[in-house]
């Protein structure tokens, strides 16, 4: 086969859904045809894997993160502390609750919010910090967690990317007051269409999340609340049933292609530099979810490697104090040069269970043409 | 009862896991030509829930005051009170005037002329749960949101919805905001605090062969509701079928008027008028306030379609 006609996608699910095709059947059919709700049976095995003793599955992890927020008694007149270098729903999710975000810079290994820059951030007006997981490992959050208390601020954890990442024995999302978790299709845990939840250990405020989550409207019927049509739906939650059988093993494959990876990338420093792993203590469990790489001449080698039949995504074209609809907000008042710098390197590369060994190569010989020849 | 096709899910998952393609395309851009084309409104925008659909739409159009009658499912209120913009609660039709009319009646079946008029706001948007297969020549509002969720009469796999209007400008505006904000060529970019508020493939999917079906369902709602009719004329107290108002509409369940309810197997419709929710209590209004309403939540119920009612039922 010539390499010219190799296509290796950003992402592709294919060969793994076929192969799960009877599961999948067998739950939607046993849930269709009368059998128990798979929400339920979710959130109860979600929960025994992450230990926190309360799930609330909802229809996004942004609806989650706004949800959570909510539940949380975050509001106007309140900032929440976030990082300038993440998905946009880190910030919007803070002003749809009437709140201001205030965005710090993130560290150079990590790619989460710098947990010195945070307190430096912190003012009478902050009601939370929401540190993100990205892409592989886990915020600081031994400091930050220290840091808020110190000032009385909430830890709410975007752990949306962080599933199967752990400090210790202690999953990520289960540090502060709460946290999320997303199901979006190229998530490591993955549903076919949108689908989060929101994780705490508090009783209370996951009696709120659920009631908000549900449109403020409990089971008999009554409005206590305004809130939001954000239901998980049971087809997304009977196909992540399924997928949760085969987490570790996907985990598993993801760590393997990224020492893969590494092993090539590695060969062509100073142009490409592979993730950076933050040792830990207690260890910190690393789940590829994203492999980034930060890279000269980025824009030119997606281009290249487009050419070249090889999806990327760039993992964030703009740090979101530079996106037109959060300029000039109060909340935008910090340097935040290394969320410049990566916005302008880094670049996310193929990186799911379906990937072949030989996918990888594909994509590594792309790359190396690419600053061999240039 | 649920009216889940199971047949119609698993192919809807197979194509779907097949195309690699999950929110956002092909197959949601195709329902929303064909949900144009079988209304007549020249734009259809496909979301996630009618509630977001309706707080989006609101958040365009940015009024500075919202009436909605006070006898409507929640998420009218939660639409109404996201939105931003000063709420107003009435009965038959608004006391006062207002930039914006939220809409909703039995399905969308007592959405007449009169009313239009009698609304009397700059703009009508109008929930539904209801679908009119033969909507030519009727009077119809601004923006049409249109449920597709497993309890409407179109009834979806997933939570879903369509909003319907011809004004280009606002379908455009909420395909911006239905996707965070992101400007439609450039990922990740973002024009505008938006939502995530999209419609999945499956959802797609599984409607597209949904409305191939709807024409021989519509056969069956109508006699299935003779059917009930017939029973509670049999059963005596005075309850009563409300037919729907035009015979092409396609409806979520039979509407019932049941003064005396008990042993006739009905379901509530909602538990009390907006007014007296709780989650509404800081609009200040008393018991008493809207008559019609509170005796509308009093006695109006539905019957849920049986599965003989359902598709391939």
């Amino acid at each position: 086969m010539s390499t010219a006609a190799v296509q290796v996608p950003f992402f592709s699910g294919r060969r793994s859904a076929a192969r799960e095709r009877d599961a999948v059947e067998t739950r939607v059919r046993g849930w269709l045809e009368g059998g128990d709700d798979p929400l339920a049976e979710l959130a109860s095995r979600l929960s025994a894997l992450t230990g926190s003793r309360h799930i609330v599955p909802v229809g996004s992890a942004s609806d989650a993160l706004i949800v959570l927020l909510r539940a949380a008694g975050v509001g106007p007149g309140d900032e929440v502390v976030v990082p300038a270098y993440t998905f946009f729903a880190s910030a919007s999710s803070v002003i749809h609750v009437g709140a201001e975000p205030v965005f710090v810079d993130v560290e150079p290994e990590t790619y989460a919010i710098d947990p010195d820059a945070a307190t430096r951030a912190f003012t009478r007006a902050t009601k939370a910090i929401m540190p993100v997981h990205l892409f592989t490992q886990m915020a600081d959050l031994p400091r930050i967690c220290a840091a808020a208390q110190e000032h009385g601020v909430l830890v709410l954890e975007d752990s949306a990317e962080a599933i199967g990442m752990r400090l210790g024995e202690r999953h990520a999302g289960t540090f502060g007051l709460g946290g999320v978790l997303s199901f979006f299709p190229t998530k490591t845990l993955a549903a076919i269409g949108d689908a989060g939840a929101v994780m705490t250990d508090d009783d209370a405020l996951a009696e709120r999340a659920r009631l908000l989550a549900s449109r403020g409207v409990t089971h008999d019927g009554d409005h206590l609340e305004i809130g939001y049509d954000t239901r998980c739906d049971p087809l997304q939650a009977a196909v992540l049933l399924c997928r949760l059988d085969r987490l570790d093993a996907d985990i598993a494959r993801r760590a393997e292609i990224a020492a893969r990876y590494d092993a090539r990338l590695r060969e062509l420093e100073p142009h490409v530099a592979v993730p950076t792993l933050r040792a830990t203590e207690p260890p910190c469990t690393y789940v590829y979810y994203v492999y980034s790489i930060e890279c000269d001449r980025r824009d030119d080698l997606v281009a290249h490697l487009d050419r070249r039949g090889v999806g990327t995504e760039t993992y964030y074209p703009w740090p979101l104090t530079e996106q037109p609809c959060l300029r000039g907000r109060p909340g935008v008042r910090f340097e935040v040069p290394v969320s410049k710098r990566l916005s302008e390197r880094a670049v996310g590369l193929p990186m799911y269970p379906d990937l072949s060994d030989e996918d990888v190569e594909h994509v590594c010989d792309a790359i190396a043409d690419f600053y061999e020849t240039s | 009862v649920t009216r889940y096709d199971t047949a119609l899910a698993l192919a809807a998952i197979d194509d779907v896991a097949e195309s690699d393609e999950f929110i956002l395309k092909g197959a949601v851009a195709r329902l929303e030509t064909e949900l144009a084309a079988r209304s007549g409104y020249a734009f259809a925008v496909a979301g996630a829930s009618g509630q977001s659909l309706l707080t989006l739409v609101l958040r365009l159009v940015a009024p500075a005051v919202v009436s909605a009658p006070a006898f409507a499912p929640p998420e009218v209120a939660n639409a109404a009170v996201l939105s931003g913009a000063q709420v107003r609660l009435h009965d038959a039709v608004p006391l006062e005037s207002a930039d914006v009319a939220i809409w909703w009646g039995r399905g969308e079946a007592s959405l007449s002329a009169e009313t239009l008029r009698a609304l009397g706001a700059e703009r009508v948007v109008a929930l539904a749960d209801g679908f009119d297969l033969e909507p030519a020549g009727r009077p119809r509002p601004d923006v049409l949101v249109v449920s597709l969720g497993p309890e409407s009469a179109v009834a979806g796999i997933a939570e879903a919805a369509v909003a319907l209007t011809d004004e280009a400008e606002l379908a455009s505006g909420i395909r911006l905001l239905r996707n965070h904000g992101q400007a439609p060529a450039t990922r990740f970019l973002y024009h505008a605090i938006g939502f995530n508020c999209r419609a999945d493939e499956i959802a797609a999917r599984y409607l597209l062969r949904r409305l191939e079906l709807l024409e021989a369902e519509l056969g069956g709602q109508a006699a299935e509701r003779e059917r009930q009719a017939a029973r509670l004329a049999a059963a005596g107290g005075g309850a009563r079928v409300e037919p729907p108002a035009r015979a092409s509409l396609l409806t979520a369940a039979i509407d019932v008027r049941a003064p005396a309810p008990d042993g006739l197997g009905l379901v509530r419709t909602r538990a009390r008028a907006l007014h007296l929710e709780p989650a509404l209590g800081s609009l200040g209004y008393a018991p008493g306030a809207f008559p019609a309403s509170e005796a509308l939540a009093r006695e109006a119920f539905v019957l849920p379609f049986t599965p003989e009612g359902a598709p391939g039922g």
